[in-house]
């Protein structure tokens, strides 16, 4: 038997011990050479875990398919997967880790939040490692003589306002309120709107939140006094969901929008028939089914989601499509563009993304263009009878 | 012999430096980068875990809201820098001012606050300043953070690699560490230590406990302000997430995991917490788990933390010796007896709401006297004790020290006039030797200097080794030369009685206060009581004794007075008081009285 004295001694040396070789033996050294290291920072705890657990699984997904097919290039892939728990420092430090301890040749996931995702750009510029980011903030690729590593699998906000804005004037809609969070993704949507409004004629009024707020009454009951004909709500956290109940509370009769953050089937059930009849700025992702089989991603679309559902069990959502599309055109990178170092897979991206079908839209990269999609990948949906429908195609 | 810079307790100068020596060459040692970035971090928290541990650890006064402190640094530079493109090194000292000041004003009111109250309130500052961090987007970029913070550089050299910001973080956290130390070592340390084992006992030494609690909260907060502004210029992105309340609990896990109250103890758990979850990363899923593990073991077998173990624990209790008659040191001041009045209690009253303690109570104390006050239990012997020492404030009735009127000032102030007492249920230091206790007793003379000690100036090191030497006559007056280095918390009860009288002489007191002198004493340890009041009296020390035991207070009092229900019922010598009908009667019943 150990006495207690020895106990502690014993506990402390390995404790000490097990320290030093958990840290100074990376497991990863370049010696294991045939792998092409893939890693990936998602929020899959915190209030964006919504969106990440789903991008990870998705990755998980496409790798495992991917090495059972023999590998990029006869190359099987390592992924490393770290979790941001949406904090944009945890996210940098992460990124740290992957590029100089575990050495991966691309980052596949920004953190899934715009401003995690913009706090991640000058260490991946830095170490010229590019990066998939899956947020959409305009910002994170643009300048693109900034943002030289930064590439994205969905949508810019640019396109999608755009989007809204046809919309708007389709329905003869001239006054519209526009209720930001004061996160990245929400400002940055702002500043879209600020910029292409007034050319499309139509009239906006400013209110926003912070994304923690749990009452939005203030800001609604000033919209309330104004003329605006619908309400835009656009963030990414539950506070989305408090602007659906407060709307209803106040008896609001405005068409009420949400940005393309907010496409969730949990959200839609949190908010309960708050959220009956709420149009959504979208992907054709949620509304797939219903697209006319000659859609050229119709089909992309439906397999992607059958095969998430053999594997997992369970359904998935725009989001992990983010993550799926991230990575499957990292990887149609790395075999057309023939190399799995950084700078090429860079170059890869650049030249050899045409035409792609994701399950997002159809993907166009150029060195000009690191953001693959276009206004006509967007659409117009809406929640009705739990359930989202296409409104406008 | 012992010496003043022996003490147990004391962090060596050599050690440090050693640690400082490794600590330096650590870079090169590491395979990449990455692993350099972790000690860079390290070094961030072992700045601000060391001076939590001084807050906490040595004063006792627990935190919960250093990560607001932290992200204040944090933030101030960091807005600095992205707004007005000010540079770090103007930053980083803009930042601690501001956090020190901060500090300082919310540390007034909530330092009063004690335990559980005081852990709620430093929450509170805490959620606050994290609230504040999240809602002022305009200026701090909200719950996105922000980014485009100035990175260090040193001239026109920009600091790049993970390396170059190792050097700088460890060179403030190697200040951090050298001040800390001297503090640690220094009479500050001491004081420190001293408040956070008994509040009311230093206090009562002339200590001024509010001042140096605040003093120990502003620095442990400009220590983490500093450490807030290094991360956020080396990482050069910051987001309120990381200074919330989970992040005050980290450092506080910190300072316990190491070794609460241990120099080295916050070192340690800063490290170890900056590893483990590195180290364990490779476990994937297990992470969290093992994690929870690993922090349980050690609290489970580790109760003083990890540098516990490395903390030798000295047998302690001497063999409770009869006491020294050795000739008296001369510390006392030869005063004639029947001189003029030092004390005087004119009318002092005291109501607790409805019920009446002490009525209208009035006696002198004479230089050099011995004065007794009895009484039954409940006739408010302890509460006149309270209001002559300050704890209480009397309803009427006032009290001179030497002419000057007392009413009204704090314990410390009493102290600093020449009040010293002791306490019925003894009030050690548990946690400092014997001798550190005595040396308690001399920091009536001036208070001790907080910033000359933190830079080690050698005029604090005459004036510790004066101090010393006066607690070690102390300590031979009382009978109790062996036992300077153990912990007083160790000693028998009768032994922690004679430490609290030493302590008491060695602020060189014109009045000692002695509460229940002899109560939870055996019958030779009360003869060696009595036997040391005689040897106070030889040596000129005028005493107001409050006591029970009638064979104590006959054989030591010059005079004694008599409460009952809070009224003085007699006064005079042993003698006549002894014969006094009221007393016997308060003290024997009515019938005996008669019978007398």
């Amino acid at each position: 038997m150990l006495t207690r004295r020895q106990f502690t001694t014993t506990l402390t040396g390995g404790l000490t011990g097990g320290l030093a070789a958990g840290l100074v033996s990376p497991g990863r050294g370049n010696a294991q050479g045939a792998a092409i290291r893939i890693g990936s920072i998602f929020s899959y705890t915190g209030p964006a875990a919504f969106l990440g657990d789903r991008m990870k699984r998705s990755v998980e997904l496409f790798v495992e398919e991917t090495n059972k097919r023999g590998g990029l290039n006869g190359r099987r892939i390592e992924s490393i997967i770290y979790d941001a728990a949406s904090e944009s420092t945890k996210a940098v430090l992460a990124a740290k880790r992957l590029i100089e301890q575990d050495q991966v040749e691309v980052i596949v996931g920004d953190g899934n939040r715009s401003d995690i995702g913009l706090a991640l750009i000058p260490t991946v510029q830095r170490a010229e490692v590019p990066l998939m980011s899956v947020s959409g903030a305009t910002g994170l690729v643009e300048p693109v003589r900034d943002r030289a590593w930064v590439f994205k699998s969905t949508v810019n906000d640019t396109e999608v306002i755009a989007r809204l804005l046809d919309f708007f004037k389709k329905r003869n809609i001239k006054d519209v309120a526009m209720l930001n969070d004061t996160g990245a993704f929400g400002v940055s949507a702002r500043d879209q709107l600020r910029a292409q409004a007034p050319a499309a004629g139509i009239n906006v009024v400013y209110e926003e939140f912070g994304p923690a707020d749990t009452d939005l009454t203030t800001q609604l009951t000033r919209i309330r006094g104004t003329s605006a004909q619908a309400i835009i709500c656009w963030t990414v956290t539950p506070a989305g969901v408090v602007f659906l109940k407060n709307a209803q509370q106040l008896g609001l009769k405005q068409m009420l929008v949400h940005g393309f953050g907010f496409v969730a089937d949990r959200y839609m059930q949190l908010a309960g028939d708050a959220a009956e009849g709420l149009v959504l700025t979208s992907l054709k992702f949620p509304i797939a089914e219903q697209l006319p089989d000659n859609d050229p991603i119709k089909a992309t679309i439906l397999d992607y989601k059958a095969r998430y559902r053999a594997k997992f069990n369970e359904e998935t959502d725009v989001y992990g499509g983010q993550a799926w599309d991230g990575i499957g055109m990292v990887a149609q990178a790395i075999t057309r563009g023939g190399g799995s170092e950084r700078g090429k897979i860079r170059a890869g991206l650049e030249e050899h993304i045409r035409g792609y079908r994701g399950v997002g839209g159809i993907f166009n990269f150029s060195p000009q263009k690191h953001w693959g999609l276009a206004k006509s990948d967007v659409v117009m949906i809406e929640w009705r009878q739990g359930k989202f429908r296409l409104v406008d195609l | 012999m012992l010496a003043v810079d022996r003490l147990p307790g004391r962090v060596s100068g050599r050690a440090l430096v050693g640690f400082l020596v490794a600590v330096a060459a650590l870079p090169w040692l590491l395979p990449n980068q990455y692993l350099v970035h972790i000690f860079v971090v390290a070094g961030v928290y072992v700045t601000m875990a060391m001076g939590l541990n001084l807050l906490m650890g040595y004063a006792g006064q627990v935190s919960l809201g250093h990560a607001g402190f932290y992200g204040l640094g944090a933030y101030v530079s960091a807005v600095l820098s992205v707004r007005f493109g000010v540079s770090p090194w103007l930053g980083m000292p803009v930042a601690a001012a501001a956090t020190g000041a901060l500090a300082y004003v919310l540390g007034i009111p909530t330092l009063r606050l004690k335990s559980y109250y005081l852990a709620m309130a430093t929450l509170g500052i805490g959620v606050v300043l994290h609230l504040a961090f999240v809602q002022l987007y305009p200026v701090t970029g909200g719950s996105s953070g922000l980014s485009g913070i100035l990175p260090w550089d040193i001239g026109p050299i920009h600091l790049t690699t993970a390396t170059h910001h190792y050097l700088l973080v460890w060179a403030f956290a190697a200040a951090a560490l050298w001040m800390a130390r001297n503090l640690v070592n220094s009479r500050v340390g001491r004081v420190l230590r001293a408040l956070g084992d008994s509040e009311v006992a230093a206090e009562a030494m002339g200590v001024d406990t509010a001042a140096e609690k605040r003093r120990v909260f502003v620095l442990s907060a400009v220590y983490a302000s500093v450490a807030g502004s290094l991360y956020a210029h080396y990482i050069t992105v910051i987001s309120p997430e990381i200074f919330s309340f989970l992040f005050s609990v980290v450092l506080v896990l910190m300072v316990a995991l190491g070794g609460i109250g241990l120099y080295w103890g916050a070192v340690i758990g800063a490290f170890l917490l900056t590893v483990l979850p590195e180290a364990l990363r490779r476990f994937g899923d297990w992470e969290l788990p093992l994690y929870g593990l690993t922090l349980i073991l050690v609290m489970l077998f580790l109760p003083r933390g990890i540098a516990g173990i490395l903390v030798r624990a000295r047998p302690v209790g001497a063999p409770a010796g009869a006491v020294s008659v050795a000739a008296p040191a001369g510390s006392g001041r030869q005063v004639s007896a029947g001189a003029a009045r030092l004390l005087e209690v004119r009318g002092i009253t005291k109501w607790f709401g409805g019920v009446r303690a002490v009525h209208d109570c009035s006696f002198d104390v004479a230089e050099g006297e011995i004065k007794a006050v009895i009484g039954p239990n409940g006739a408010g012997k302890t509460t006149l004790f309270n209001v002559i020492t300050g704890v209480y404030a009397p309803t009427a009735g006032e009290f001179r020290f030497r002419g000057t009127p007392l009413g009204g000032l704090p314990a410390h102030r009493l102290a600093r006039l020449g009040l010293s007492r002791t306490f019925q249920n003894v009030q050690l230091f548990p946690s400092l030797t014997v001798i550190e206790n005595v040396m308690v007793g001399c920091e009536r003379d001036a208070p001790a200097r907080f910033l000359g000690a933190a830079f080690a100036l050698p005029a604090l090191g005459r004036e510790s080794r004066a101090h010393f030497e006066r607690a070690e006559r102390a300590l031979a007056t009382v009978g109790l030369d062996g036992v300077g280095l153990d912990r007083a918390g160790g000693l028998p009860f009768g032994q922690q009685k004679r430490v609290e009288v030493a302590r008491a002489i060695a602020s060189e007191p014109a009045l000692l206060l002695l509460d229940e002198p002899a109560a939870g004493l055996n019958t030779s340890e009360k003869v060696e009581m009595m036997g040391l009041i005689g040897r106070l009296r030889t040596l000129g020390v005028s005493i107001l004794l409050i006591e029970h035991d009638m064979h104590l207070v006959m054989g030591v009092s010059d005079r004694v007075v008599v409460l009952n229900y809070g009224e003085k019922i007699a006064e005079g010598t042993p003698a006549e008081v002894q014969r006094d009908p009221a007393v016997i009667t308060v003290y024997l019943g009515e019938d005996v009285a008669a019978v007398a």
